[in-house]
């Protein structure tokens, strides 16, 4: 299901934090959402989520303006993970998982069917939580956190999966099976996947296309090779990058350049000085 | 926790619920023995069996306290008991917030100034079963929640925090008002008092048929919210999320809890921390979904309400203790010594 913002404006108060945003993610494809802090990501994607009513603009839904579906048709169709999600009591993995199927729901009397009971399986079992099932969420690590929110999108079903930095908090190891089953969703299920992050080699492996946002305004949109480019990285970031080939596949290889070469090398005898010269120069 | 092991525990809280009740209906003044308790339950008993003639035998002095005074009441600490215990944990809920009880958004201010209007005004003529001065309680308590419903929503505040704001208040106004009331006039001050702290000293029947049918209406509201409830504890994006609509879950859950609050109100007086410590204990003994949690909640404030109704009207015979102030004088210390063995307090977020 296509997910579309026409000429989005979005945000808090007087200032929007997104203005005239036009982009789409396709099914099948990971659309990654980059920038700086502040840029408006997560903005654009609660917006996307309908979480935001827009000020201007639309978000569409398989070209219907989601505002006007029903908020609970939209909840079949669209997923949302947040950047943090500790549930208020001592909720276990499992029954935050089933939460997903909140949507699918037919009366609140109905107990839970076998479609319920198996696509909260399947998502406790592609994140790796089926260990974990019967822990009290609050008592899990920061990155397992993080791997709950998810199962519970995926238990949802969706069309489309709206992640907002879904890598923070996770180790190497799990943030690379993490893009990989966002890759896997989108290539075999053909879901169309939104996904902020801050990690620019992370966005060129996993991205179709790269979304680069600058104070709130689109940037550049295309594939990872086109967008994150040496002047583009400058100019919203303000850092001088080296933009290199992956060895193995050729994706781009983000290098941030520091001043005065790299930290640490050449403070002295006090490697700790390294850390006060870690300044870019922007 | 399996389902089944949650079921057991509900099972046996009811259990408790039950024998809470039948020990309400032998402890007092009079002790009533088992036997004889039994027997004036029974459909025909033989107390009132006897001709015109027969004299006040003791059997028949224990059917009448059983059946017209113990039974009734007893039941109507229980059903007060359950409907504060599901408000609170309904609205902690709601509020995502350990410290929420019943009377956050209003409902005890609201209650305690119509009870002192009604007094004030002199109004003696009952409505529906209930007297003047407790239908007034019950009017006041709904349209005090109300009104703080309608200025947070129009205020714009933003969700439950508003709400929770509102609710302090509207309840500190109201409550300088009824002190307000009560300092220009001398003789109904111990009405009102006696009335807001509550007990269920004298209620029977009437009182009953007219609050139950007002609590399973807010427990059958409430019954229809529990998964939406579950959602909102994972944040109020999450819950949007999900489908879940917050102004209706709002509404609906202010609703439910109040007409549930006003009528344990209308019950037995504004009597707290029932509300605040069942959904605790409630957390501790089964699964934190709101499908287990309202029920234990209830049936543990209904069995903790008829034990201090019962117990009140043991300790001082023939003077009782209203089970509002029995509650706070057990309930506090059992709180505290929860809270110290568990460490720290149950969902905290």
């Amino acid at each position: 299901m296509r997910l579309e913002a026409d000429r989005l404006s979005a945000g808090y108060r007087e200032r929007p934090a997104v203005r005239a945003v036009s982009l789409a993610a396709e099914p099948g494809c990971v659309l990654v959402l980059a920038g700086p802090n502040g840029a408006g990501k997560t903005t654009l994607l609660k917006a996307l989520a309908r979480l935001l009513r827009p000020r201007h603009g639309r978000v569409l839904l398989a070209g219907r303006s989601a505002w006007e579906l029903p908020h609970r048709q939209v909840a079949r169709w669209v997923a949302f993970v947040p950047q943090q999600e500790t549930p208020a009591w001592e909720l276990t993995v499992e029954e935050v998982v089933a939460l997903g199927r909140l949507p699918h729901r037919q009366a609140w009397w109905r107990r839970g069917e076998a479609a319920d009971t198996e696509a909260v399986e399947q998502a406790l079992q592609a994140t790796g939580l089926a260990a974990l099932r019967h822990r009290p969420v609050g008592e899990l690590s920061g990155g397992e956190q993080r791997r709950v929110a998810l199962a519970r999108a995926l238990a949802q079903r969706p069309r489309v999966l709206l992640l907002d930095e879904p890598t923070a908090h996770l180790d190497m190891g799990h943030a690379v099976s993490l893009l990989a089953l966002l890759r896997r969703l989108a290539r075999q299920h053909g879901l169309a996947v939104v996904a902020s992050l801050h990690d620019l080699n992370q966005a060129a492996w996993v991205a179709d296309r790269v979304a680069l946002l600058h104070g709130g305004e689109l940037v550049a949109l295309g594939p990872p090779d086109q967008v994150l480019t040496e002047p583009n990285l400058l100019r919203v970031f303000g850092v001088p990058c080296r933009v290199l080939r992956h060895p193995p596949d050729g994706l781009p290889l983000v290098v941030p350049l520091w001043a005065g070469g790299c930290p640490g090398k050449d403070s002295g005898p006090d490697g700790a000085g390294g850390e006060s010269r870690a300044v870019p120069v922007g | 926790m399996q389902a089944r092991q949650a079921l057991a525990r509900l099972g046996a809280l009811a259990a408790l619920t039950l024998a809470a009740l039948a020990a309400g209906l032998m402890a007092g003044p009079v002790w009533v023995s088992p036997a004889q308790a039994v027997r004036a339950l029974a459909p025909r008993p033989e107390g009132l069996s006897g001709g015109p003639g027969a004299g006040v035998g003791s059997q028949q002095a224990h059917v009448l306290i059983v059946r017209e005074l113990r039974l009734p009441r007893s039941l109507l600490a229980g059903s007060a008991g359950l409907a504060l215990g599901m408000a609170g944990a309904a609205l902690q809920g709601l509020f995502r917030n350990p410290l929420a009880d019943p009377y956050v958004v209003g409902a005890s201010a609201g209650a305690a100034l119509g009870a002192t209007v009604a007094v004030m005004a002199g109004w003696a003529s009952p409505v529906a079963g209930l007297s003047a001065v407790t239908a007034c309680g019950f009017a006041g308590s709904l349209a005090s929640v109300a009104v703080v419903y309608a200025l947070a929503e129009a205020s714009g505040a933003g969700g439950v925090q508003g709400l929770l704001l509102v609710g302090a208040a509207v309840s500190t106004l109201l409550s300088a008002a009824v002190a307000a009331l009560l300092l220009f006039v001398d003789r109904p001050y111990l009405q009102v008092y006696g009335w807001l702290v509550g007990g269920f000293s004298g209620r029977s029947w009437p009182v009953l048929a007219a609050t139950v049918p007002v609590m399973a209406a807010g427990c059958l509201m409430l019954a229809a919210l529990h998964r939406s409830l579950d959602a909102l504890a994972l944040g109020e994006e999450a819950a949007q999320s999900l489908g879940v609509s917050l102004p209706r879950l709002r509404a609906a859950t202010v609703a439910a809890s109040s007409l549930l609050t006003a009528a344990a109100v209308a019950a037995g007086g504004i009597i707290g921390f029932v509300g605040l410590m069942a959904p605790h204990m409630a957390r501790r003994l089964v699964p934190a979904t709101h499908r287990w949690v309202l029920p234990a909640s209830g049936l543990v404030g209904a069995a903790v309400l008829v034990a201090a109704d019962s117990a009140g009207r043991v300790v001082a015979p023939p003077a009782e203790v209203p089970a509002g102030i029995f509650t706070a004088v057990l309930g506090a210390p059992f709180f505290l010594y929860l809270l110290r063995r568990q460490g720290r307090p149950s969902g905290a977020p």
